[in-house]
């Protein structure tokens, strides 16, 4: 129990310092054009073990600079994901996913990213081999097996951003832990636990969004 | 850009139909996987082993609930001789829908017609089909081979550890637990699973709800994993979360069927099969776990043995197993169910 209490409190940490860094601060906000980031990234199921693939495109919503008291900066980009992914578990199923959300990511002056994301998607699965469909006459015909479910996913993230550090390197990489819950799976829900490992680059598609510049006094 | 998405689309559809195989593999190792849509429910069968033997069992898992994952675990020797088809029956295992509805034993039984029939439909070409019911299943299995002519789609009928008196499973239960708990205890044996057993049955002489019978049908379970005489096994591995089977889709649906009142309840507080056994004419094998305390030897096995309409019938005892004998004694189990399809197929 304490493990998880403890565990518990890193993630706090880890992903909720940046909203208490607005306290006691000073504003400035400009409308700033940002190229438009997309991600590409190996994502698989249990753990990863059943593979699959997920493009993301991340529509920045605002952008903002925090400067803390040690002059250290935090760059925080709030975002909405388009995802579309795929996952192949042999033996059981395939499935197309597509979702949108909100995502909150943290990237430090060196470079160092975390962040969450929380989604709501749309799955279509592909049950693998024939699917019968048998009339109760006993006449046999064939159908696409498999069928539609909604999903809510919360992501954690930990990555590197290189174009803090070296502009010749113009992407970022990052892994994830992704918790997602199917439903209505039967009478229930069906868990996964999908994770990824991707790049991320911005695309020269440019956008103006809100961006802040906070500073502790 | 239009024309590019609807060639993406068709790109996506081709691969996706590119997964589907209508072709079936004959071979000493066959791993054939095919589904059947029935009451919203797609319902996974995946055929393995020696399709070249021109033999099937399709095996029924118990539970409900439970899946066929257990059993395929434990049957590399029986696959190496004949093909298993495991079939996941809807909301258990596998099988996958987004709208299951109401669950009655009728359902269970007309999605088991409709396997047969797919089976039957896929492997048409000179196989010969074996029933092979576990538990709960054993106790369908008899259901379905007594209706009309079903049995005739069948050479035999293997009961492993089968409640064809579902109803009386809970008291069974109640009876060898608190039997094999005094035996343990006038053995000298001190675990405390005895004393709880002796006080689970002194609290319980009636078993009224769901919860009362999930605890007690657990207890069976720990229970038979402390008797001397039963071999030790393994169920969760690596592999068991890693492997093929999505283990969390069947914990899923376990739990979701379990919270179903009135279909447990239909099965363990009304439903009776002993009046269709004499209709059973099919060649038939009994398999028990000697101290299966979960479907009682006495009460169940040899009551089901001495009242199946078979000629050709036998009983085995598996004197190291409760009520996973496939698990428990994997080389033995296999022998006797070779032995039995050598000698009626």
């Amino acid at each position: 129990m304490n493990r998880v209490k403890q565990t518990f409190t890193v993630l706090i940490l880890l992903f909720g310092t940046s909203a208490l860094m607005a306290q006691n601060s000073t504003n400035t906000n400009e409308k700033v054009l940002y190229n438009l980031p997309a991600s590409v990234a190996y994502m698989g199921d249990y753990l990863g073990t059943k593979p699959g693939i997920n493009f993301s495109f991340e529509n920045s919503l605002r952008n903002t600079f925090l400067t803390k008291r040690n002059s250290k900066m935090v760059e925080r980009m709030l975002y909405n994901p388009i995802s579309l992914g795929w996952f192949h578990h042999k033996g059981y199923n395939s499935a197309l996913m597509l979702s949108s959300g909100i995502g909150l990511r943290n990237t430090r002056q060196n470079g160092f990213i975390t962040g969450t994301q929380v989604d709501a998607g749309l799955m279509r699965t592909f049950i693998h081999g024939t699917t019968y469909l048998i009339t109760d006459d006993g006449d046999v015909s064939t159908v696409a097996g498999g069928y539609f479910y909604g999903y809510f996913s919360l992501s954690l993230e930990a990555g590197w951003d290189f174009t803090k550090t070296n502009k010749n390197l113009p992407f970022s990489t990052f892994v994830r832990l992704k918790p997602l819950v199917q439903f209505p799976y039967n009478s229930g829900t069906l868990i996964h636990i999908m994770a990824e490992i991707g790049i991320r680059t911005a695309l020269p598609f440019q956008k103006k969004i809100n961006e802040y510049h906070k500073s502790k006094k | 850009m239009r024309t590019k998405i609807i060639g993406l689309l068709i790109l996506i559809a081709g691969f996706f139909s590119s997964c589907s195989n209508n072709e079936i593999e004959i071979s000493p190792n066959a791993h054939d996987l095919f589904s059947v849509r029935s009451n919203g429910n797609d319902m996974l069968v995946k055929v393995v082993g020696n399709t070249e033997s021109k033999v099937i069992i399709l095996f029924v898992h118990g539970g409900p609930g439970e899946g066929s994952w257990i059993f395929e675990k434990n049957i590399d020797q029986l696959t190496s001789q004949y093909a298993v088809a495991l079939w996941d029956q809807a909301n258990s295992g596998s099988s996958q829908g987004n709208n299951s509805g109401d669950f009655t034993i009728e359902r269970s039984l007309n999605d088991m017609e409709k396997v047969v029939k797919a089976l039957k439909t896929r492997y048409d070409d000179g196989f010969g089909f074996y029933l092979m019911g576990h538990s709960c299943g054993g106790g369908f299995s008899v259901a379905y081979l007594a209706e009309g002519e079903n049995q005739n789609d069948f050479k035999g009928f293997i009961n492993v550890d089968g409640a064809h008196k579902l109803k009386s499973v809970k008291d069974f239960q109640l009876i060898e637990l608190e039997k094999r708990a005094n035996i343990e205890v006038n053995k000298g044996n001190t675990d405390p699973i005895w004393q709880e057993a002796l006080d689970f049955c002194e609290n319980h002489s009636e078993i009224k709800t769901i919860d009362e019978f999930s605890e007690l049908s657990l207890l069976c379970g720990d229970a038979t994993a402390k008797i001397d005489s039963v071999n030790l096994f393994t169920l969760i591995d690596p592999s068991t979360f890693f492997g093929e089977y999505s283990f969390f889709s069947y914990l899923s649906n376990w739990s979701s069927l379990w919270a179903k009142e009135d279909y447990l309840k239909q099965i363990f507080w009304e439903t009776d099969y002993s009046d269709k056994l004499p209709e059973i004419t099919i060649p038939s094998l009994a398999i028990w776990g000697a101290f299966d305390i979960n479907c009682s030897v006495e009460l169940m096995g040899e009551a089901y043995h001495n009242q199946v309409g078979s000629a050709d019938k036998s009983f085995v005892l598996c004197e190291h197993s409760g009520h996973y004998p496939f698990v428990t004694e994997p080389d033995f189990f296999t022998n006797e169910v070779v032995s039995f399809i050598k000698n009626t197929k």
